[in-house]
């Protein structure tokens, strides 16, 4: 079953080309601060650029050497033709870094990008005008799209998002289960095909998926898995870091992640304005440091990890990645106060695989009573 | 400027060792512990958890080889048979290649165990500066790991760097140590970098500038210790603090570490390179006592 | 040429008016709040409010401290949980907190905190570990995260956060902001900005009458107190004698040879390096760094509104096409040879785009560039021999290029 969210993830090119067969337009975009609901109501798909793990030749000319992988993994598939089958991108401000690469972006990429700012604060003064940004991205992808903005189409999008949210959530908990067939990675490939197919098929996908689990419960082995908590900005080497992770006989049963639960946290309560209820979500719903307060991420991190029961706690983060570097500290604090014991991985680690075992080992050794 | 003819003088001496007052003909369980690391690899024979012998020897190109070699030469030392073993325990960056362990355990635990031995229990604090990588490791008064450090992936500041270093000044890499304080005056500051690659361009500029291969060395030794000071800073240095692995021997740069840490050098008698095969060899004596037996055999 | 005793003494007056404020604000005499780069503190000084600021007590504290020592607070830092890869401003004031925290690192206990979003989010976040810190309240000033020409609605946005800051100050401090008072500071603020932009104006005659290194230095004032009366005096001094040395053709260097464009912060802990292209006889005659910041214009009329559009027009918020386009002018303006691009590791924000800046002013102007990596207040990892090295190549590259164009 699984196995089918990582085909759906890997034919992502080919899909998006059968898509635009059909005459659709697909958008490319950056982050989870992406309101990707205005996309699909403007009738286009929406689909996360994934920086792969190739070499980094093409974009150095125009990028600092210290910018996250991301970024330049991002640029890189661009210059190289690799994201001929984005229409447009919307590009959503997380980070300083973002601001001028949007520049540079813009500058050598022939695809028409929108850059779209969001307040850091979530008063009225700041919920007005990102509700008027948000006009204005949505005036834009209706260019690409040649549709008129309608409300109730927002509406239904909403819906769609708002139950991919919720299968989301409930798939994500079947990995907590003792003995549970779903696995920390199941989840993360879940994750990860649910950026980059429409939602509604992704519903699918998750539907299927939790009545396959109904068919195959948990079946304990009276073995007890170490449990972790990830904390995570990136997604392919969390993918590996996971991997490596249940291979050594833990269980990765919760995360933070950018895309992961962070994105379905909580559905988005629309009013009579869906728009302003969009913008008011993802105003003040989506915990990104820079975006929400470091205090209350450290707090909310810390509960998750209390909650899911978790014995350590996994980070990982992209080198140069300001927002999350400064969430450390921050974080540290909060998690060594409650008593856990956390691994602090950099991305690129998941390059050297023998070091990057031996680290996940030792850390899973020393929360052993007993090694032998 | 260097010495013409290249000898190798970064190599140091193998060796081996048996214990005299101990005789594991008597001993109910043999555990054995091999650590193959990137440059070095040990192995050592406990009898009842006592160290019978063990022998240090260079990696080489094949670490299932090396591994097979070093045991070959400590069971030689010991005097014994390898049918005799109960249960073998592998550990290091080739740990998954000791082709006749029974289980691996990390460096990270075996150094902890293997310190907390050597050393004994008021060990807080261990210093592993390996061939290829360092690690600060906290742990409690069982040896167990409380919390560590590797450094990042680049090389400065591990043996494998000293050893190029050495070889270039041409000076064996056993008297690195006391030639980095043959210098007259003040001591020279650290050079600025620890990087093989740039240190070994900065050195040729300082000795076409007439300071001694000595000062260099003193320079070089010197960054060392800073570099791996900072290590110890993120971690945190609780007493006693101590060092294994083969650096451990470099006078050059552990005297100088010690000095920016300020504790009092704890030390002890035995080779402290041999730390995370002793380790293993007492997670391989715990495997014992539990009733765990042996799985694997010798490679013919 | 001596320095004119007026700017000495004026520069002195505005030393003594700070280091009076700060030691009323160390023995908690004074209300003092931490204001992060390029925020209205016209508005503070007029509600005599002390803006303490860290970025400029980081690089001060790089530009005077040995390595060694700045070095030991980026490993406070670190020792802290704070990556040497963020902003080195934040570590190295982040750092000193850690290093000596009886003193806070030598910054005073602020009544409570304010950020800005606008120019860098990273401020927000820097702001929210020292609130974790002190525990006092913060007032983050949000505002149009920009990469591109402000309009009527970003304008609208960020007054509406100057009057929310407005509130937030009479609240905190239990007074009004006095209207008079605040006008005063805007035209205070105003002139010293006319007096600093015209003191850059002048550094289109060649030779250049004054140094990037002197300017780092001087513009301490109106970095930190814009709308202080001290401020305005001094400059005026300081712009009567830069023009002076204009008129009588005073260079920096023993000898103009090229001059250059400095884009990016300065390097705080090796400003020997400015000397150090002014002995070779390369002279920077523009930085965006001062002339996109601290010389933008107020109107006193409308100060809402010329707050607005000074504090939105910095670098930093620039769409990348005009940045291009300011340096093409500047290039002609004044008669520029070559840029160096300051590929700054301590600033992401200020960073990425410079490339795109070199290559396109190499194509278009055919000006070359010399771009070298480094960090604005962390000496880690710096080599000055090697930087230097590369400066001797880069004068050989603008000598070819002058050589060329004159046979050509």
């Amino acid at each position: 079953m699984i196995s089918q969210a990582r085909e759906l993830f890997c034919q992502r090119a080919r899909m998006a080309a059968e898509w635009k067969e059909k005459g659709g337009k697909v958008i490319g975009y950056f982050n989870s601060l992406t309101p990707e609901e205005l996309i699909w109501a403007s009738g286009l798909m929406p689909m996360q650029i994934l920086h792969s793990s190739g070499k980094i030749t093409k974009s150095g000319q125009y990028l600092p050497e210290f910018l996250c992988a991301h970024l330049k993994g991002c640029l890189e598939q661009a210059l190289n033709g690799e994201l001929g089958y984005v229409d447009g991108v919307v590009i959503a401000h997380a980070c300083e870094a973002l601001r001028g690469f949007f520049g540079v972006w813009n500058r050598n990429v022939g695809i028409r990008s929108y850059f779209l700012q969001a307040p850091a604060t979530s008063g009225k003064e700041a919920e007005n005008y990102y509700h008027e940004e948000l006009k204005l991205l949505w005036d834009f992808l209706g260019e690409l799209s040649g549709q008129e903005s309608s409300p109730e189409r927002l509406r239904e999008a909403i819906e769609i998002y708002n139950e991919n949210r919720s299968l989301m959530k409930q798939f994500s908990e079947l990995r907590k289960l003792p003995g549970s067939p779903v696995s920390g990675r199941d989840v993360i490939s879940v994750v990860k095909a649910g950026l980059v197919i429409p939602k509604d098929v992704h519903n699918d996908l998750l539907r299927k998926l939790l009545a396959w689990f109904r068919e195959s419960p948990p079946v304990p082995d009276g073995t007890d898995k170490l449990k972790f908590t990830l904390f995570s900005n990136t997604l392919e080497e969390s993918d590996v870091v996971v991997q490596v992770i249940e291979e050594l006989g833990g269980r990765v049963v919760s995360d933070n992640f950018g895309y992961g639960l962070r994105y379905c946290w909580e559905p988005i309560k629309v009013g009579s304005d869906p728009l302003r209820s969009l913008a008011g979500h993802y105003l003040k719903k989506i915990p990104c440091p820079g975006k929400y307060p470091l205090a209350q991420i450290a707090e909310e991190l810390t509960e998750m990890a209390k909650s899911s029961g978790s014995d350590g706690i996994i980070w990982i983060t992209e080198k140069f990645c300001d927002p999350y570097l400064f969430e450390y500290p921050f974080l540290v604090d909060r998690i060594k106060a409650e008593g856990f014991r956390m691994l602090s991985l950099e991305a690129e680690e998941a390059g050297n695989l023998p070091r990057l075992k031996m680290k996940i080992e030792a850390f899973l050794e020393s929360l052993q009573e007993n090694i032998v | 400027m260097f010495p013409e003819k290249k000898s190798e003088f970064w190599k140091w001496t193998e060796s081996s060792w048996k214990n005299p007052e101990a005789d594991g003909r008597k001993a109910r369980f043999i555990s054995v512990g091999v650590d193959v690391g990137s440059v070095s690899s040990q192995a050592v024979i406990m009898a009842d958890g006592k160290i019978q012998a063990y022998a240090n020897i260079r990696t080489g190109s094949n670490s299932p080889e090396s591994a097979v070699r070093v045991l070959r030469q400590a069971l030689e030392t010991a005097e014994m048979p390898e049918e005799r073993i109960d249960y073998c325990v592998g550990t290091g960056y080739g740990r998954v290649n000791v082709p006749f362990a029974d289980r691996t355990i990390t460096e990270i635990a075996c150094h902890a165990r293997g310190a907390n031995f050597l050393y004994g229990p008021k060990t807080r604090t261990v210093l592993d500066v390996g061939g290829q990588d360092v690690k600060v490791i906290r742990c409690d008064a069982n040896g167990k790991v409380v919390d560590f450090l590797l450094n990042d992936k680049c090389a400065a500041g591990t043996g494998r760097g000293m050893e190029v270093f050495a070889d270039l000044l041409g000076i064996p890499i056993t008297e690195v140590g006391y030639r980095s304080f043959e210098f007259r005056g003040a001591e020279p500051p650290a050079v600025s970098c620890t990087c093989v690659v740039y240190a070994k361009s900065e050195a040729t500029g300082l000795l076409r500038k007439g300071w001694s291969r000595e000062e260099v060395l003193a320079a070089y030794c010197k960054a060392m210790a800073g570099r791996i000071y900072s290590m110890l800073e993120r971690v945190g240095i609780e007493a006693e603090f101590v060092v294994t692995g083969g650096m451990a021997k470099n006078r050059g740069v552990i005297d100088r570490l010690m000095k920016l840490v300020g504790l009092e050098k704890v030390t002890t008698d035995w080779d402290v390179q041999i730390a995370g095969a002793v380790g293993a060899a007492l997670f391989g004596y715990d495997a014992c006592q539990k009733g765990k037996e042996r799985k694997s055999g010798f490679p013919p | 040429m001596e320095e004119r005793e007026e700017v000495r003494e004026l520069r002195n007056a505005f030393y003594e008016k700070y280091f009076q404020d700060l030691a009323e604000a160390q023995s908690g005499n004074k209300i003092t709040t931490y204001v992060t780069g390029y925020l209205p503190s016209e508005i503070l000084l007029a509600m005599d409010i002390f803006p303490f600021y860290p970025e400029a007590h980081a690089s001060v504290g790089c530009a005077f401290n040995p390595a060694e020592e700045v070095d030991k607070l980026c490993r406070s830092a670190e020792i802290a949980g704070i990556s040497r890869d963020l902003c080195a401003f934040s570590t190295c004031a982040l750092g000193s907190m850690h290093a000596y925290p009886e003193t806070n690192g030598g910054m005073p206990r602020p009544t409570f905190l304010i950020s800005s979003a606008y120019t860098c989010g990273i401020h927000v976040l820097w702001w929210e570990l020292m609130q974790h810190y002190y525990q006092v309240p913060h007032f983050i000033i949000d505002g149009p995260v920009l990469c591109a020409d402000y309009e009527p609605r970003h304008i609208e946005f960020f007054i509406s956060q100057i009057k929310e800051l407005i509130s937030f100050l009479e609240e905190q401090t239990k007074s009004r902001l006095d209207p008079d008072r605040f006008r005063r500071a805007i035209e205070l603020s105003e002139s010293a900005s006319w007096y600093f932009s015209e003191i850059l104006e002048l550094r289109k005659t060649i030779p250049s009458p004054i140094s990037f290194r002197q300017l780092t230095v001087e513009m301490f004032p109106i970095v930190t107190f814009p709308g202080a009366e001290e401020t305005t005096n001094f400059y005026r001094a300081l712009y009567e004698e830069v023009r002076e040395k204009a008129e009588r053709k005073i260079s920096v260097a023993p000898r103009e040879e090229f001059r250059l464009i400095w884009d990016n912060i300065p390097i705080f802990h090796d400003l020997d390096l400015i000397d150090y292209f002014e002995s070779q006889g390369m002279v920077f005659v523009y930085e965006t760094f001062f002339k996109e910041y601290w010389s933008k214009r107020l109107d006193p009329a409308h100060p809402f509104e010329s707050l607005a559009k000074k504090y939105l027009s910095g670098w930093t918020n620039r769409r990348l096409e005009r940045k291009i386009e300011i340096i093409e002018e500047a290039v002609e303006s004044h008669a520029v040879d070559g840029i160096v691009v300051f590929q700054n590791k301590g600033c992401r924000a200020y960073s990425t785009g410079q490339l795109d800046v070199a290559m396109s002013l190499q194509e278009r102007k055919g000006i070359p560039h010399l771009i070298f990596e480094g960090n604005m207040a962390d000496p880690g990892g710096h080599d000055r021999n090697q930087v230097r090295e590369m400066v001797d190549m880069f004068k050989d590259v603008l000598k070819s290029r002058k050589a060329g164009r004159k046979n050509g």
